[in-house]
């Protein structure tokens, strides 16, 4: 897909979070929409892109989101599951 | 002329009766209400009183004199529709002193009526000739005197005439006119015999103020005001209950029909007194334009092709069926098992929404479905569920009439959403004050007996930084309702709110440079607001349609919280959803991360209950939304798609992009009604139902699910449920339902909020709002009452980020699009209607100023560009579009308004930034290229062989 608008997507997702619950939790927050709301080959792109081009283009809070994913994608089966910090909280299980 | 079966009790119920009273009516005793006419009392008591300017959808008016009663003790002969019951009342309304009175009174009104003549069948039917049989009055004394015979009749307009002739100057259309419809477009000219109706300034009607809704042709006792399709087709035989097909209000309908098996005609469409939507009104589009159902244009054979170069080929339902799905099994064989997906339609049943995407999670095995909500609403399900916890407007529509302010922001009730506007008028011209939040001045601004009090003109995509300059009022001056929040909203989030919004960069005035809108109008609106004991919000697309969709939403329910108002009647955030069941389809888990009731994909125990009744293993993983699907088809991973019902190459941003894609798909199978523009990407058309072919239920903008009915046998062979299923089992995925009753039974067993419906008991009750479930077995009218469905609501803090969307010296103008009235959508509907008379193109409003610059005048072709493409159509020079911003409708392919809006969207679920985009506006002396190549498209040949006759 086109990276360049996964990237803006990415982005604003960031600005909202980032408005909404500070930074730090913002990027737990984008983390775990990215996981609830974009399908596996948007986020495999993502991931990829953030281990060739180290998430350039994106802002410090989707970076350090995409990042999360990319720790848990990596983490030995059983591990934490990425944005797991986050649930109950923004888009969690109510959400 | 009522609905065949329609029983008219005369007079009114009295709107809030305190006690009941017993009387006695032709020796016959009846408690009422106290209040209640005499007229309605003997009605209830089964007494007929003869009448002519009393209906009980109308205020009484005491004109005719035919109702006139004698009461024991009473002098005189009061009229009973004018005249309440008092305890202990004896009334008569049958003497030989009554029936003489009442013949001359009818004598007279004959005078002026062409009486002797034979009267053609919809006169014969009317109420004036009942009465004057009743009566026994066959001719009148006064026939030589002066009459008003030979005056022209008026059939300006598509759907009805007015015959002056036979109109006896009753009022009951002037005060329908008034009363029901709220437009005010008739009067009474003149006085005694001179008097007459006229439409606005005694003009034809099409050219009047009327909006073609039908009430004063309903409430006419003779056949002054009739409808051409009663004229044509004559008398209806039999009445079934439906619902309305277009827009969100939902509307109960009584067609009228004749005819059995494929023979069968709707004479009439007559809303139902019944239905709680409407309560027995309507708009010009649900009355009126159902034509297209049975229009010439409508396909009714399978049809299938190789290439989409090629031509159509009309085949069997087995080869296109078995086609379609062998094609999506050696796509997913060669490309794997998510490269194929399916759209649902906010246009479909529940049933039918619901089997596609179970089609979809269990055929196909994937969750690439989504819905066209995802175009209009889906950041209100976000937004709403993330705060309150459910992802629905929270009122009935009738709670309007119990709010003191109402605020609107982003929605065109009087057109998008006529009926309910019209119930919302009635209200204002009570006395609620009113706050309309848009970028152009809509009718509610200022329109006959209503005024918004405050206007707030904000740039289109400022929506955001206007909420937040609400709220920062709301919160300095201290307007919060700090013991409701503490009761029922989450401490923590309130206080980050709290201090988020009172930041001075959310001040008013501060934002008066981003939204445009004067920092004191904001006060005065924000304490109008939260001052009012009851403060409703209503919003619409110009909300939702936003990269920032989302965060507005949130900032809507945020504002409501903190005043207290939501959780009982008066009060509320509601959404005006555009389609008739776009609260339906999302409900059924059209959206690709969620199950039916929002509840999502990776919640394990939810997920099993599908397992377990489906037979099949689900996918845990969100799949993908529609711009999702165009993107990757373009990469070459997406390539073949079931559409049911929508027409997203035309209601989609940026078309050029989205036919790209469609250009790159291996099978798109589109099951709809027309070839639309959708269709010419297609490899396999299936020939869909209408509304009138099919059982099924729809969900309207207050959750409240109707039964829509089949009145007649489906032109192409099957309803569109049926259709899915054919090939879910040609899939090898066995659907077997031998009615559509059987598929709500098993939404009621997946689906929480679902759980007590059944099409007995939405028969029974007539409709249902959800959650319908053990709790609440008859519905619930009204959301979060004692308590949010989240638990407790949370604030979200919600930063305003401009979009990127900009002007520049290049698209220095920003351009936003909305729909008016007579048109429905991609109009592929109400463009096949007389609908076309008031809207037969879209046409760019600009104002005065931006089109003097550009030297453009009204009507002159303009052309539109912007960073995705370019099209052409006329101007409107308009001062309801602030300087700055230009607006167009996109109801015609000629036009096709996206072909410049761009792919910008809200960042939460990527519904289109519809109402935001840079343009430059110049004038032209022709159409553009890109619309002459569509009109060549349009005219190549689709079909070989094109006959009506179904397969
Ligand atoms: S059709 Fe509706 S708007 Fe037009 S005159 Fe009649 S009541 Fe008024
Ligand atoms: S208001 Fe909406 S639902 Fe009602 S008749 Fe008109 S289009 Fe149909
Ligand atoms: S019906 Fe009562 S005065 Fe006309």
């Amino acid at each position: 897909m086109n990276i360049d608008l996964l990237i803006k997507m990415a982005n604003e997702i960031g600005d909202f979070f980032t408005g909404a619950t500070g930074s730090e939790q913002a990027a737990r927050d984008v983390a775990n929409h990215l996981k609830r709301y974009w399908e596996p080959r948007m986020r495999q792109q993502m991931l990829a892109y953030y281990e060739q081009r180290h998430g350039a283009g994106l802002s410090d809070v989707a970076k350090n989101a995409v990042g999360l994913l990319y720790a848990a994608s990596k983490a030995p089966p059983g591990g934490a599951p990425a944005g797991s910090a986050a649930a109950g909280s923004a888009t969690g299980a109510k959400a | 002329m009522y609905a065949i079966d329609y029983e008219d009790f005369g007079t009114p119920q009295p709107a809030e009766a305190s006690g009941s009273v017993t009387v006695e009516i032709d020796g016959r005793p009846v408690t009422v209400p106290e209040g209640t006419s005499i007229m309605r009392a003997a009605a209830l008591a089964g007494v007929k009183v003869p009448k002519l300017c009393a209906t009980d959808t109308l205020k009484a008016f005491g004109s005719c004199r035919l109702c006139l009663c004698e009461i024991d003790g009473r002098k005189g002969y009061p009229a009973s529709c004018t005249t309440a019951v008092a305890a202990g009342m004896k009334v008569r309304t049958e003497s030989p002193k009554l029936t003489q009175l009442r013949r001359s009174v009818m004598e007279l009104y004959l005078s002026d009526y062409p009486i002797e003549r034979q009267p053609t069948a919809a006169e014969a039917r009317t109420e004036l000739h009942a009465m004057a049989e009743k009566l026994g009055v066959r001719s009148t004394p006064y026939a030589n005197g002066q009459r008003h015979l030979g005056a022209p009749k008026d059939e300006s307009n598509p759907y009805f005439t007015f015959d002056p002739n036979v109109c006896i100057v009753c009022s009951r259309c002037v005060r329908a006119c008034d009363e029901i419809q709220g437009t005010f477009a008739l009067t009474i000219q003149g006085r005694g015999f001179a008097s007459k109706v006229a439409a606005s300034q005694d003009q034809p009607f099409l050219e009047s103020e009327c909006v073609s809704c039908g009430a004063c042709v309903e409430a006419c006792p003779t056949a002054a005001l009739t409808e051409k399709s009663l004229v044509a087709l004559g008398p209806a035989e039999r009445v079934e209950k439906t619902t309305c097909a277009y827009c969100g209000v939902g509307c109960g309908f009584e067609a009228e029909v004749r005819g059995q098996g494929a023979d069968t005609e709707v004479v009439r469409m007559v809303p139902d007194r019944d239905g709680k939507a409407n309560h027995g009104h309507a708009c010009v589009k649900g009355r009126f334009a159902w034509g297209y159902a049975t229009h010439p244009d409508r396909q009714l054979k399978p049809m299938i092709r190789k290439t989409i170069r090629d031509d159509w080929r009309e085949v069997s339902w087995q080869e296109a069926i078995g086609y379609a799905a062998s094609e999506f099994k050696r796509i997913q064989a060669r490309y794997g098992r998510d490269s194929i997906g399916g759209i649902t339609s906010s246009r479909c049943t529940n049933e039918e929404t619901f089997l596609v995407q179970k089609l979809v999670r269990a055929a196909f095995g994937n969750n690439n479905v989504d819905t066209c909500a995802r175009v209009c609403h889906s950041p209100t399900g976000y937004g709403l569920k993330n705060t309150l916890g459910e992802s629905a407007g929270t009122q009935a529509f009738d709670s309007v009439m119990k709010a003191d302010t109402i605020m609107i922001i982003g929605a065109n009730p009087t057109d998008g959403h006529p009926v309910f506007a019209s119930q919302l008028k009635r209200r204002l011209r009570q006395g609620a004050k009113l706050i309309i939040a848009d970028p152009r001045e809509i009718g509610l601004v200022r329109s006959p007996h209503v005024e918004a009090d405050e206007h707030l003109q904000l740039r289109p995509g400022t929506n955001v930084a206007l909420l937040n300059a609400l709220a920062h009022v709301v919160v300095t001056e201290g307007l919060t309702k700090e013991a409701y929040v503490a009761e029922r909203c989450e401490a923590e989030s309130f206080a980050k709110w709290k201090a988020f919004v009172a930041e001075p960069r959310n001040s008013p005035e501060a934002s008066e440079s981003i939204t445009g809108v004067p920092a004191e109008r904001v006060r005065r609106a924000a304490r109008l607001y939260a001052k009012a004991g009851n403060a409703a919000i209503y919003y619409g697309l110009g909300v939702t349609e936003h990269s920032q969709g989302t965060t507005a939403v949130m900032g809507i329910a945020n504002l409501a919280m903190a005043t207290g108002n939501l959780g009982r009647e008066g009060v509320g955030v509601q959404p005006l959803r555009g389609q008739n069941n776009v609260q339906g389809s999302c409900d059924m888990g059209s959206f690709p991360h969620e199950f039916s009731a929002y509840r999502h994909v990776s919640d394990p125990v939810v997920r099993k209950s599908f397992e377990d009744v489906w037979g099949v293993k689900l996918q845990a993983e969100p799949g993908l939304r529609i711009p999702n699907m165009f993107e990757a088809a373009l990469d070459g991973s997406f390539k073949g798609m079931y559409v049911q019902g929508e027409d997203f190459v035309q209601s989609d941003p940026n078309t050029h992009h989205v036919s790209a894609a469609m250009e790159s798909l291996e099978c798109c199978v589109v099951q709809d009604l027309f070839l639309n523009e959708t269709a010419k990407y297609a490899h396999v058309f299936l020939p869909g139902s209408s509304f009138l072919e099919k059982d099924g239920t729809f969900t309207n903008a207050e959750r409240r699910t109707s039964l829509v009915r089949k009145i007649m046998e489906p032109l192409a062979g099957y309803q569109d449920w049926q259709i899915t299923c054919l090939l879910s089992n040609a899939l090898g995925y066995p659907m077997n339902y031998r009615n559509a009753g059987e598929i709500m039974d098993e939404i009621a067993r997946l689906t929480p909020t679902f759980a007590g419906m059944s099409f007995e008991k939405i028969e029974r009750l007539g409709s249902i709002q959800w959650p319908c479930n053990d709790e609440h077995p008859e519905g619930t009218p009204t959301m979060h009452v004692g308590q949010f469905v989240r638990g407790k609501g949370k604030f979200w803090a919600t930063e305003y980020v401009p979009t990127s969307e900009k002007v520049t010296s290049r698209f220095p103008l920003i351009l936003t699009t909305g729909r008016i009235l007579t048109q429905y959508n991609v109009g592929a509907q109400t463009r096949r209607t007389g609908n076309v008379v008031w809207h037969a193109e879209d046409v760019l409003e600009i104002h005065p100023h931006d089109a003097e610059v550009r030297g453009i005048s009204d009507g002159d072709w303009v052309g539109l560009t912007s960073r995705a493409g370019d099209t052409v159509l006329r101007a409107k020079v308009s001062t309801r579009i602030a300087p700055g911003v230009v607006y167009t409708t996109f109801h015609f392919p000629e036009t096709n308004a996206n072909v410049v809006t761009t792919e910008n969207s809200d960042w939460a679920t990527n519904c289109p930034e519809y109402k935001v985009t840079a343009v430059e506006v110049v004038l032209v002396n022709q159409k553009d290229a890109w619309q002459k190549r569509a009109h060549e498209e349009r005219a190549l040949p689709r079909t070989k062989h094109k006959d009506r006759t179904p397969a």
